[in-house]
């Protein structure tokens, strides 16, 4: 008896090990870590190019550590899928998509629609949610990585700890990230943007950085926002987090710098019959950062006045980015929709199918309200 | 005869002094250090006696000054009944006279330092305390050392290791029963309670079971622990042992009960709680706010040291995916080159630093330290430098390390904790790891001391666990543990300033 309870004992110890079905043991050195993807239509007869880059982490023999280098490996599939498997024969080792920072898609694949090439992310365990994606304005997305290291240091860990800082540097950017651009292609009244990254050129070189805005309808690509439509995209999105907005006595003067410390926006659909207008309130909070003109506003006209002024700033542009992107493109990136629906879902479900000619024709009634909280300058005597 | 042991009911012979002598001599054949002396009074020379002792037992001048001397100059009446009386009454200096025939005693008493006299015309004999020895003097404990509190330690002797609780507790309800155990050792032995608190379920059951040991020898309380516990196969001890005279008196007024045996520092006490390898001496003794930081931390010492080295396993082997990217890239960077896998690596730093640690232990004194520490910078800084192992490594085996020290008295069980956990983790990751730990759980909860279970009223309300993951302040512990004793009032009032 007791033999037996000691083996019935041994039996369920050894059948817990054999029978998780989880046995996933791997050595760190045995796989690549992949630092981003770019996905670009095939040049060899392939629908797809995958192009990886992962992180070379080998010393060469050395004692010391050596600094991280990029390394590129390419190759072509059917699939996505038979692309990335693809790699990982080419490279010898189990890629290891983990940690995995981005993906970026070359122009001509988002306007053959982001939907098929999305699916292997959102199924292969490995890649995260969090993944961010980019369009390359760029011929191809490849060469991005291919040519971006300024000196072999992997190009992705770069571009994610930019893109960290960037937005609130600039306001001009924001990540997306897998799964809110999978909550655009498939979810309510918002079509998907995704960010832009190009090359900027130097005499001796270039260098990534991310500008504007790549505009979709539905999953296709259709067009760009430059830099300041993008600012204001963002804005209107409630997406703002920091940056410079420049002000003056009328609308388009650029006299005073005002550094955005806070944003925020609220978008609320007013709904009378069939009429549908959109109330968007942008509040903003700033500090006083520079007036370079000589006109000296700030003594003169008192912060009130500059506040105003920035309001009527804010409110014009704002409106013309909202304009722009009726009249070019007609999707609705800023997710009025999304708001519409969220407030009546039964309007919603009458006017969603046609909802791009609707929102060609919507009205937007934009106010601004701008704070400044500070003026950062301790005044010496007699200045003017 | 000479291999004898047991005299139980053996008488000497009769009243003839020689045969008497020859008899005792049969019994302690081949023993030179018995020392025989033949004495007749300088009165009267038909008054023969005779003294035997032990050699090196006994205190000389003692025996000289208080023993001898007497008898030589004492004018012994014609008219007596019964020398041995009259000499245990009127004659001897010596404190403690016990007069028997009875050869039991007799060879005890010699054994244990006392003398025997004989006299020629008596059946009967006079046992004489006359012990005296060398013990080591009283000094403070190598491994249970304090900054802050008493010095003293126990030594060999157990009657200096008596009054040295007596001295802390001075009640006659402090009872002192004596034992023996050993059937070639004859050690004795000493229960010590407070009677009005001690849990007497505990009391009885330790009584029984100590009644069941037959062994030879019994030359440490190891001995007796090893032989009485309640899961004999267990690695986790279910019986406390201290050194330090006030950590028993502690334990005493916790209502717990303790063991002394003679020839051994090592005092054992029971019912035994786990959370008493976490408490340092020096917790009561210190401010309570850092003598309960201290408890924390070696409770936390105890899960890292056991855990540690496992975690590391899994992660780096199994879940890649929950390491944070930078810390995953030079982790991988540190394990390039490497030939082994991670598990051999951290196997071999595991034992290497087991061994250093015991071969530190076991060199005297500053021997001991330059081995450890040259043998812990060259294996340590070479394996890394010739890609043996990565560096990495070389911080986990080390935290783990001295987290295992942090707790002294756990130390045995730490080691093998780690090492079951590390071979379930890399074999299963961290459900290896969560199934080691749960394991460990049951064991430790579903263990008994005398009835009492090992890991005390941990999951209890906070109110009960004053004294388990911190040290409450003395005028917040107003009771006794509840599972000590039934006899609670500590203080009848907290007595906190106002």
């Amino acid at each position: 008896m007791r033999a037996f309870k000691i083996f019935t004992a041994a039996a369920l110890a050894v059948s817990l090990v054999f029978l998780t079905g989880c046995w996933d043991y791997r050595e760190v050195e045995d796989m690549y870590i992949v630092g981003g993807i770019a996905i670009d239509k095939g040049t060899q007869g392939h629908p797809y190019r995958v192009t990886a880059e992962v992180l070379d982490l080998s010393s060469g023999g050395s004692e010391k550590q050596s600094p991280i280098k990029g390394k590129v490996l390419e190759s072509e599939g059917e699939t996505v899928s038979e692309a990335i498997a693809a790699l990982s024969h080419r490279a010898n080792k189990t890629l290891y998509y983990g940690d995995c920072k981005m993906v970026i898609f070359s122009r001509d694949i988002a306007a053959d629609g982001l939907s098929g090439v999305l699916d292997w992310m959102n199924r292969d365990p490995q890649p995260r949610f969090t993944i961010q994606a980019y369009v390359s304005q760029e011929q191809t997305a490849g060469e991005i990585l291919l040519k971006g290291s300024p000196n072999g240091q992997p190009i992705t860990l770069l571009i994610s700890k930019a893109m960290e800082k960037a937005a609130s540097y600039s306001g001009k950017s924001q990540a997306v990230e897998l799964y809110q651009l999978d909550n655009f292609l498939w979810g309510e009244g918002q079509s998907a943007t995704l960010p832009d990254i190009r090359f900027h050129r130097y005499e001796d070189g270039v260098e990534p950085e991310l500008y504007g805005t790549a505009v979709f309808q539905g999953d296709r690509y259709i067009g760009e926002l430059d830099d300041q439509e993008s600012f204001y995209f963002l804005f209107i999105t409630d997406n703002n987090s920091g940056g410079i907005f420049l002000t003056g006595e009328k609308p388009d003067d650029k006299d005073i710098s005002l550094k955005i410390r806070k944003s925020s926006t609220n978008v609320e659909p007013v709904i009378s019959g069939n009429n549908i207008r959109m109330k968007i309130k942008i509040r903003m909070e700033t500090s006083y950062d520079e007036e370079c003109s000589r006109k000296n506003l700030l003594k003169n006209k008192g912060i009130k006045t500059i506040e105003q002024y920035a309001e009527k700033s804010l409110v014009k542009r704002a409106g013309q980015t909202v304009d722009t992107v009726q009249k070019k493109y007609g999707s609705d990136i800023f997710g009025f929709g999304r708001k519409i629906y969220e407030k009546d879902p039964d309007l919603w479900k009458k006017i969603k199918p046609e909802w791009n000619r609707h929102f060609r024709d919507l009205k937007c009634d934009i106010s601004a309200e701008v704070v400044i909280t500070d003026t950062g300058f301790a005044f010496p005597k007699g200045y003017e | 005869m000479a291999s004898q042991d047991n005299f139980k009911g053996a008488k000497l012979p009769c009243e003839k002094l020689d045969a008497n002598v020859r008899y005792i001599h049969s019994v302690f054949s081949d023993d030179d250090t018995l020392v025989t002396r033949f004495l007749s009074s300088p009165f009267d020379s038909a008054l023969k006696f005779c003294l035997i002792y032990a050699n090196g037992m006994v205190n000389n001048k003692l025996l000289n000054d208080d023993v001898i001397r007497p008898l030589l100059q004492y004018r012994f009446p014609e008219e007596h009944d019964g020398l041995t009386r009259l000499i245990a009454q009127n004659v001897m200096f010596s404190d403690d006279v016990k007069q028997t025939d009875d050869m039991e005693a007799i060879v005890q008493g010699i054994v244990y330092g006392d003398t025997v006299l004989l006299a020629d015309g008596c059946a009967d004999s006079l046992v004489l305390n006359t012990k005296g020895w060398n013990t080591r003097s009283i000094e403070e404990p190598e491994s249970e050392r304090v900054l802050r509190g008493p010095r003293e330690g126990f030594n060999e002797s157990m009657l200096v290791n008596l009054s040295m609780i007596r001295r802390r507790i001075r009640t006659p309800d402090l009872k002192f029963r004596f034992l023996t155990f050993g059937r070639k050792t004859r050690t004795k032995a000493c229960l010590c309670y407070l009677d009005s608190v001690v849990n007497k379920h505990v009391l009885e059951e330790l009584k029984k079971r100590l009644a069941t040991i037959d062994i030879d020898g019994t030359l440490d309380t190891e001995y007796i622990m090893e032989l009485i516990r309640d899961k004999p196969y267990s690695p986790v001890e279910t019986i406390g042992s201290t050194e330090r005279p006030d950590v028993v008196a502690g334990r005493l007024l916790e209502g717990r009960v303790a063991l002394v045996l003679d020839g051994t520092p090592q005092v054992m006490t029971v019912p035994f709680l786990l959370i008493e390898d976490f408490q340092s001496d020096e917790d009561y003794c210190l401010n309570y706010y850092f003598a309960s930081l201290g408890r924390i931390l070696r409770i936390l010492a105890f899960l890292i040291s056991t855990g540690l080295p496992a975690i590391y396993v899994a992660l780096a082997t199994f879940h890649q995916d929950i390491l944070p990217a930078p810390l995953l890239i030079s982790i991988s960077q540190a394990r390039d080159g490497v030939p082994f896998p991670t598990i051999l690596e951290i196997l071999f730093m595991l034992v290497v630093f087991e061994m250093l640690r015991e071969t530190g232990a076991r060199m005297p004194g500053i021997m001991g330290q330059t081995l450890s520490i040259v043998g812990a910078l060259v294996i340590g800084q070479a394996a890394v430098t010739a890609k043996i192992v990565s560096a990495p490594i070389i911080i986990i085996v080390g935290i783990a390390g001295i987290t295992g020290l942090m707790v002294p008295r756990l130390k045995s069980f730490t080691i093998l904790v780690r090492f079951t956990m590390l071979a379930l983790a890399s074999v299963l990751g961290l459900y290896g790891f969560l199934y080691g730990r749960v394991a460990l759980l049951i064991l430790l909860y579903g263990m008994d001391s005398f009835g009492v279970p090992l890991m005390g009223n941990s999951t209890e309300k906070l109110k009960n666990t004053k004294d388990i993951y911190i040290r409450a302040p003395w005028w917040m512990m107003i009771t006794r543990p509840k599972e000590l004793t039934k006899n609670r009032i500590r203080q009848n009032r907290g007595s906190k300033k106002k």
